[in-house]
């Protein structure tokens, strides 16, 4: 470890510290007991469940889906997912503002299909490309190197 | 615990620790790998490190220094720091979520722990990734204005930061090492699609041939936190409006155009506000009051000020008021006064806001918003603006103004 790796761990260390104990410090608006709940709940949804449902997801691909096109769809789910996941809350709690607030007015379940219809369309393209442009090669190329795909 | 039984259980221990149990998960981790890792952890790095600094200004406002008064200029100085700092938390969710994804098997490394050391490296790790999900979770909830907690949002989201922050720069200055080595693997179309002699049939992410690359990763996550990017900066990015599909506020479509977030009912000012015995009183060396035909009699000040929320949105307004200079001064005090505003509500954590300095020298006391005479949830009667100011501390329904020195 050089010394600026030690310095700017023991800086980390130092702010980890500081943040830390003002929180315990203010107790009485950061209520640690509630705030030590939704860290761990944090955890446990993440690595528990969300984690192995992407791996559930992968696993069903891998099994029915073929290779090239493969691809593709997980790139194209990976997009979804993400922006989906930004937009769950949106979509939950739309309409539940006072009027005057301007807030959540617009219909984000709408609005997240038509996100993943341009996500679905830009994946479909560039799958057609290539499978247009790999034929291509193909049949140029001699038998021998029809194998591979990659 | 005796020393033999300490010398027996230790031993134990080590073969225990020696074999990965047969129940444990197993990855292939070819395309969860350092070269994905260190590109996508540099790009969220760099955003928590925008969001944080912005963070601070904002924390700023609550409580600046009096040698430091918040600067005037620029005007949309808060319009700015705040979209940006909503922007690259919302940008953070996804960068996040695939940068914890790209590590997931490292959860399940065996043996958990190799030395104290590293046990206590594996802890700042778990704090490092809880503190930031619930960070940036609670960060989104906030900007829908949603809190189901009991926590002090303004609290927890502070402080909280210093700890991502913290054991944030504590895993940079472990993993530095790593992270050089993953910017520069170019191995980026990794796996290859026909290779599949490496994989464990036994992982629970081994794919056959095929599938996507590293580089696919990485486009496919930018792609997501383009999008949400792209979708949700309407409410501070003006020409982004009209993409603003995941947008949360739509500033332009409040009342006289701009947002209310507390009304005049909420407040519970009606009453007050309406009153006709309703007075400004203005204390200091000289106090004095003025009712409300002198106050609109004084108005006639144009200004245009953008007002910005600390949930990101905003939104330009002309505003027609009395300065509050002129009140300042007629009550014995000077540019450099502090000065405390107080509004009618009997309570509220924002019913008091104090202002000094260059932001005091700029302050409208507004009786007009766009062309039109203040709504009731829009302060009425009057109400402070202040440029480069949080949208909280504009304080409405205003009703004394205290002059210190």
């Amino acid at each position: 470890m050089t010394t600026a790796r030690w310095l700017l761990g023991g800086l980390g260390i130092a702010l980890l510290g500081y943040g830390s104990w003002r929180i315990f410090e203010f107790s009485a608006a950061t209520q640690p007991e509630q705030l030590g709940i939704w860290l761990a709940a944090a955890l446990v949804l993440h690595d528990g469940i969300l984690s192995w449902l992407v791996v559930g997801i992968g696993w069903l691909l891998a099994r029915f889906v073929p290779g090239r096109a493969r691809g593709y769809l997980q790139g194209g789910l990976i997009t979804a997912g993400l922006v989906s996941l930004v937009a769950a809350p949106l979509i939950y709690r739309r309409g539940r503002s006072q009027p005057g607030q301007a807030l959540l007015e617009r219909d984000y379940l709408v609005n997240l299909l038509i996100i993943a219809a341009c996500i679905a369309a830009v994946t479909a393209t560039a799958y057609l490309v290539r499978v247009r442009r790999e034929t291509r090669v193909v049949k140029a190329r001699p038998p021998a190197d029809q194998t591979s795909t990659g | 615990m005796g020393r033999s039984a300490k010398a027996k259980t230790a031993p134990r221990l080590g073969m225990l620790l020696a074999r990965k149990p047969p129940f444990w998960p197993a990855f292939s981790a070819r395309l969860r790998s350092e070269a994905v890792t260190a590109r996508v952890g540099s790009v969220l790095g760099v955003a928590f490190g925008l969001c944080f600094a912005t963070g601070l200004l904002s924390h700023y406002q609550y409580a600046p220094w009096a040698w430091l008064p918040i600067p005037a200029a620029p005007v949309w100085g808060y319009r700015l720091s705040q979209g940006i700092h909503v922007i690259t938390g919302l940008v953070s969710i996804p960068l996040l979520i695939t940068k914890l994804w790209s590590v997931f098997p490292k959860l399940f490394q065996w043996p958990p722990a190799r030395s104290v050391v590293h046990a206590l490296e594996r802890l700042s790790v778990a704090v490092l990734v809880s503190a930031s999900l619930v960070e940036v979770g609670i960060g989104l909830l906030n900007i829908l204005t949603w809190y189901p907690w009991r926590f002090s949002f303004i609290d927890v989201h502070h402080w909280l930061a210093w700890v991502v922050l913290g054991s944030l720069l504590l895993h940079i200055a472990v993993k530095l090492p790593v992270i050089r080595r993953g910017l520069a693997d170019t191995a980026l179309d990794q796996p290859p699609a026909s290779d599949t002699a490496s994989d464990t049939p036994t992982a629970p992410d081994a794919q056959p041939a095929g599938g996507i690359s590293r580089r696919g990763v990485l486009i496919a996550s930018g792609a997501g936190a383009g999008i949400v990017a792209l979708t949700t900066a309407g409410q501070s990015l003006t020409p982004l409006r009209s993409v603003a599909l995941l947008g949360v506020r739509e500033p332009q479509r409040g009342p006289l155009g701009v947002p209310i977030n507390r009304t005049a009912a909420q407040a519970d000012v009606r009453q007050l506000a309406t009153a006709a015995t309703y007075r400004l009183q203005i204390s200091g060396r000289t106090p004095f009051d003025l009712t409300l035909a002198e106050l609109e009699a004084m108005s006639g000040v144009h200004r245009s000020l953008p007002i910005a929320c600390v949930e990101g949105w905003s939104a330009g307004a002309r505003w027609i008021g009395i300065e509050l200079m002129e009140l300042v001064t007629r009550a014995g005090g000077t540019a450099d006064s502090r000065v405390v505003l107080t509004s009618l509500e009997a309570d509220g954590p924002f019913r008091r806001s104090a202002i000094s300095g260059p932001q005091l020298r700029a302050a409208l006391l507004a009786t007009h918003l766009n062309g039109q005479r203040l709504t009731l949830d829009h302060g009425y009667p009057l109400r402070l603006i202040a440029p480069n100011r949080a949208g909280v501390f504009n304080t409405k329904w205003l009703s004394g103004i205290a002059v210190g020195r």
